[in-house]
C-alpha cells in the first residue's frame, strides 16, 4: 500500500466508514514497518491491536465431563458407601492376634469429597432438611417419653 | 459438521479475549468462559448444527460477562474508591518510546463505554463483521456503526490527549 492511499485509509478508517479489507489492508501497512512520517504516530495503535489477538486463555482447568445418569450416580453412591463403612469397620476391629499391632491408618475422606459443586449444594440441603426434621422431632419425643414415665410412676 | 471439542478448541482463545475486555479481569474472564463451555457442552448436539457456532457462543461470553458486571457494580465501585490513583511516574512523550506504550493503550481503552469497547475488540481483533456484531451484542446494525466510530474518535481523543498520538 502507498503512503498516500494509508493516509485516506486512516481518515476513512477513524470516520468509521472503511471496511473490513481496507482495515486488514491498513494493518498490514503498519505491521510491514514502511510508515509515512506522518502517520507513524498511529503505529501504536495498530500494534496494540496486533498484540491483543497474541492474547490466549490459560490453560484448560478440566475437560467439561458429561453427566451419568443420575440411577447410576446413586448406585455408585450407595457401593462407595457400603466400601467406606466395611472399610472404616475394618480399621475399627484390627486382628487381636496380630503382633506387633500395626498402626490404624486414618480414613483418607478427601478421597470421598465431593467436588460436583451442584452434587454438594444437594447433599447440604438434603443434611439441613435431615436436621431440621430431627430437631422439629425432639420435643415430640421427650414430650413422649416424659409420659411414659409419668405412667409409670402413678 | 464440526465436533464440539475441535469447535472449543477454535474458538476458546477469542471466547477469553472478549471476555477479559469487557470484565477487565483474567481469573473472572476464565470464569465466564468455563460458564460458558459448560453450558455449551449440554447443548452441544444442538449447537454444532447452528449456522455460525462460535458467533452462538461469542454471544453467550457476551452476556455471560455482562451479568458478571451487573453483579460486581456495587462491590467494585467501593474498591475503585478504595484503590490508588493511576500512579505514572514517566512523561507522555516517555512513554511513546517505552514497551508500556500498549498496556497505556490498554489502559486507554478501558476508559471507554462498555458498548463502544466491546464493539472495537470484536471489529479491531477478532475481524468480525457488522452483522456477526450484532449477532453476538444484540444491537443494531447502525448501533454497531455508531459506536464503531464513536470508540475510535474517543480512542484517538484519548491517545492524542496522552500524547500517544497525535491530530
Amino acid at each position: 500500500m502507498k503512503h498516500a492511499q494509508a493516509t485516506e485509509l486512516i481518515e476513512r478508517y477513524f470516520a468509521g466508514s472503511t471496511s473490513l479489507e481496507e482495515e486488514a489492508a491498513l494493518k498490514a501497512y503498519f505491521r510491514n514497518g514502511d510508515v509515512a512520517p506522518q502517520l507513524q504516530h498511529y503505529a501504536p495503535l495498530f500494534h496494540y491491536w496486533e498484540a491483543e489477538l497474541a492474547t490466549t486463555a490459560p490453560p484448560k482447568r478440566t475437560a467439561p465431563v458429561r453427566k451419568l445418569p443420575r440411577r447410576l450416580l446413586a448406585v455408585a453412591a450407595a457401593i462407595l458407601l457400603l466400601l467406606t463403612v466395611q472399610f472404616v469397620h475394618r480399621q475399627q476391629a484390627p486382628d487381636v492376634t496380630g503382633f506387633p499391632v500395626a498402626q490404624r491408618q486414618p480414613v483418607d475422606w478427601s478421597r470421598h469429597e465431593i467436588t460436583d459443586e451442584k452434587e454438594a449444594m444437594r447433599f447440604l440441603k438434603k443434611v439441613l432438611k435431615n436436621t431440621s426434621e430431627n430437631l422439629t422431632k425432639a420435643p415430640e419425643i421427650t414430650i413422649r417419653e416424659l409420659r411414659e414415665v409419668e405412667r409409670i410412676l402413678d | 459438521m464440526q465436533s464440539f471439542t475441535s469447535l472449543i478448541d477454535t474458538v476458546r482463545d477469542r471466547l477469553y479475549r472478549l471476555a477479559l475486555r469487557m470484565t477487565g479481569d483474567g481469573s473472572e474472564a476464565e470464569d465466564v468462559v468455563q460458564d460458558v463451555l459448560l453450558s455449551g457442552w449440554q447443548r452441544q448436539d444442538e449447537i454444532v448444527r447452528l449456522d455460525n457456532p462460535p458467533a452462538w457462543l461469542m454471544k453467550m461470553t457476551h452476556n455471560r460477562a455482562i451479568d458478571r458486571l451487573r453483579s460486581r457494580k456495587t462491590r467494585s465501585s467501593y474498591e475503585r474508591a478504595a484503590a490508588p490513583g493511576e500512579a505514572c511516574d514517566r512523561t507522555p512523550h516517555r512513554l511513546v518510546e517505552t514497551e508500556d506504550t500498549l498496556h497505556h493503550i490498554r489502559r486507554q481503552m478501558e476508559k471507554l463505554p462498555l458498548d463502544q469497547r466491546t464493539v472495537l475488540q470484536l471489529r479491531e481483533v477478532e475481524g468480525m463483521s457488522y452483522r456477526e456484531i450484532t449477532e453476538v451484542t444484540g444491537l443494531k446494525m447502525e448501533q454497531v456503526k455508531v459506536y464503531l466510530h464513536r470508540g475510535r474518535q474517543r480512542l484517538r481523543e484519548l491517545l492524542v490527549k496522552e500524547k500517544i498520538v497525535e491530530r
